[in-house]
């Protein structure tokens, strides 16, 4: 039937889509919330992944090597943004936009023109010599990919180091007085951001095959977005569950914009939706308190 | 329990408006909203509506935009590979995506592409005379020839021409090169000289007018948002600059031939017609560009500079600045 047909495409590329940019939203979510930081980097660092994983693996470097690299790369870019906010006290909105500004320079020289294309095999080719189903193939390995990532960190934010970078995301101050070096615990946060958005920036383009100056563009709503889904849907009881929460509101944010572009809406709507969608989701809790207290209100009066 | 049915709901309605199909589907795929790649769909739009292939009557057009969303265009180009008879790409990054995604599926859906600068570079096809494989397309490359032949027909005693570009911008790089490789084919002797942001523009600009006759700025992203600068310059020191879009034209550049990207789409809505109606394959159809140009004439700048505009190209301009 059409009908079943369409929503198994629906879940399909929700599926697909949402397991790749999920690296991306574990990114944001650990600079905007786990850090408490309003980081712009992420903007050049996906572009800065994808651009280093599709030039290199264009150089006939392995495809794994060649995403690892790019995660580095975006390691590095975090380092950056860190160190000009804490030690040259920069303000972190700001920070990140002088990073994403100078990584602007550095994508163009990395991708040496305006558009790579590659044939040569991708992180996806391994899996594909297996499966037929390319849907398969590119879901299966950007899974173990996120699997691998949300072991590593709730592995890393369990650990001494991952619970300072927690502390000082919650209070800077009281880390402070606690003895934490609340400097190293931002810079080391942001790097693992980054580098996770720079791997997405990778495994996306490895999907794509393609890498171009665009690809970073709008990433940080996408992020925040899957972000605010996923708590909303998955809730954020603890640390395991707001990490699932996280890779879980990505697949639905994927499969929304799925279903917003099989309604056939005018191309140009999209944005908005997706703008109006965020504003929804974000306003929800505050609409709960509302209906809940008035509810408390009504049940009082009663 | 709400949010299912709610979903289920949603699901509904597009079950229902996703019913109706009849006659062929054509799919485009827009990488991005902008005036040139509009103004191709247009023109692919209304070359079938020539041909009389029409939406909604005998064929049905879908269009998508992702704004040039990498996550968005891959779901896009997914599902007009799944249910076109014929796919347009417009922009290299939507031609790709569309190109690798039917090679992922399996599909030998005809695709076509406009708004590609070079489809050789980017893979799409082995060669323009032979694109081999089920895609073909027309290409958006700058007639650097024309525009340099435009130096010695504005200024027929001219010895020394300037190139300036941006060093960063790769495709301002290969008009660079290739506009200095006409230059000297027609006896110019050629001034190259790179800027490496905005703040460099005002002086190396200045320093290289000084030395030449007239100035060749190609497509340059980061100079065409100061031009300007370049004009004050250029009126300044009296000598034109031919430029690489009719943008930097009105911008304060003084003369340029452009790609019309109108008659662009409808050159790509011919292969179209050809595919869907002769059943022709698009490795039978070479892969090209426009043959004709808009010129474009800074005539206010020009006569200001001193320069008499040969009377044929005022007459064959696509637009005079008055």
């Amino acid at each position: 039937m059409a009908f079943l047909e369409e929503l198994r495409y629906i879940a399909q590329d929700g599926i697909e889509l949402g397991l790749i940019w999920s690296l991306l939203a574990l990114g944001v979510f650990i600079s905007f919330r786990v850090l408490d930081f309003a980081d712009l980097t992420a903007e050049g660092t996906v572009t800065l992944g994808s651009a280093l994983a599709l030039s290199l693996i264009e150089s006939n470097v392995p495809p794994l090597f060649a995403t690892i690299i790019a995660l580095l790369g975006g390691f590095a870019a975090g380092i950056f943004t860190g160190v000009l906010h804490t030690k040259l006290k920069i303000p972190a909105i700001l920070a990140g936009i002088i990073s994403m500004t100078g990584l602007y320079t550095i994508n163009i020289w990395v991708l040496g023109k305006a558009f790579i294309y590659t044939e040569k095999d991708t992180l996806y080719s391994f899996l594909r010599k297996f499966l037929a189903d390319p849907f398969l193939a590119k879901s299966l390995t950007a899974l173990v990919v996120v699997v691998i990532f949300f072991f590593a960190l709730y592995w890393f934010f369990g650990t001494e180091i991952g619970m300072s970078i927690r502390a000082t995301g919650m209070n800077r101050k009281m880390a402070r007085a606690q003895g934490i070096n609340t400097d190293v615990m931002i810079i080391l946060g942001l790097a693992i951001a980054n580098a996770l958005t720079a791997a997405c920036g990778a495994l996306s383009a490895q999907s794509m095959r393609g890498a171009n100056m665009d690809i970073g563009r709008g990433t940080i709503v996408i992020g925040l977005a899957s972000i605010i889904i996923g708590e909303v849907i998955f809730g954020k009881r603890s640390f395991k569950n707001w990490l699932i929460s996280v890779i879980l509101g990505s697949v639905i944010y994927q499969i929304l914009v799925a279903v917003a572009i099989r309604l056939g809406m005018d191309p140009n709507d999209l944005k908005l939706l997706q703008a109006l969608l965020i504003t929804l989701i974000l306003s929800l809790p505050l609409v709960k308190k509302a209906v809940l207290s008035r509810r408390k209100e009504v049940n009082g009066h009663a | 329990m709400k949010k299912l049915i709610g979903l289920v709901l949603l699901f509904a309605f597009f079950g229902l408006s996703g019913c109706q199909d009849d006659g062929m589907i054509v799919g485009i795929l827009q990488y991005v909203e902008h005036n040139a790649l509009s103004e191709a769909r247009r023109g692919f739009i209304e070359g079938l509506e020539e041909a009389g292939l029409v939406d909604g009557v005998n064929i049905s057009i879908t269009v998508f935009n992702p704004q040039a969303e990498a996550p968005t265009m891959a779901i896009q180009a997914k599902e007009l590979v799944r249910k076109s008879d014929l796919i347009l790409a417009i922009a290299t990054p939507a031609a790709t995506a569309v190109a690798n995604e039917a090679k992922e599926q399996g599909k030998k859906t005809p695709i076509l592409f406009t708004a590609v600068t070079d489809p050789v570079d980017a893979k799409l096809i082995a060669r323009a005379d032979q694109p081999g494989g089920n895609i073909t397309g027309t290409n958006d490359m700058n007639p650097i020839r024309e525009q340099i032949s435009l130096v010695k027909r504005l200024l027929p005693a001219a010895v020394k021409l300037g190139i300036l570009y941006t060093a960063s911008e790769s495709n301002s790089q290969l008009q660079a090169n290739l506009a200095k490789a006409e230059a000297e084919e027609i006896g110019l002797e050629v001034v190259v000289r790179t800027i490496n942001n905005i703040n460099d523009l005002q002086a190396v600009a200045n320093q290289l007018a000084s030395q030449v006759d007239a100035l060749y700025i190609p497509t340059d992203n980061t100079i065409a948002g100061s031009m300007g600068v370049i004009k004050e310059i250029i009126e300044q020191r009296r000598i034109p600059a031919i430029v690489g879009e009719p943008n930097q034209v009105d911008a304060g550049g003084s003369i340029t031939y452009g790609v019309n990207y109108y008659e662009l789409g409808k050159l790509t809505a011919e292969m179209a017609v050809q595919i869907l109606r002769d059943g022709k394959k698009p490795s039978e159809i070479p892969s090209v560009g426009l043959s004709e140009f808009d010129l474009i004439i800074n005539k206010k700048q020009l006569e200001a500079i001193g320069i008499a505009i040969p009377s044929d190209l005022l007459e064959n301009a696509a637009r005079v600045l008055e």
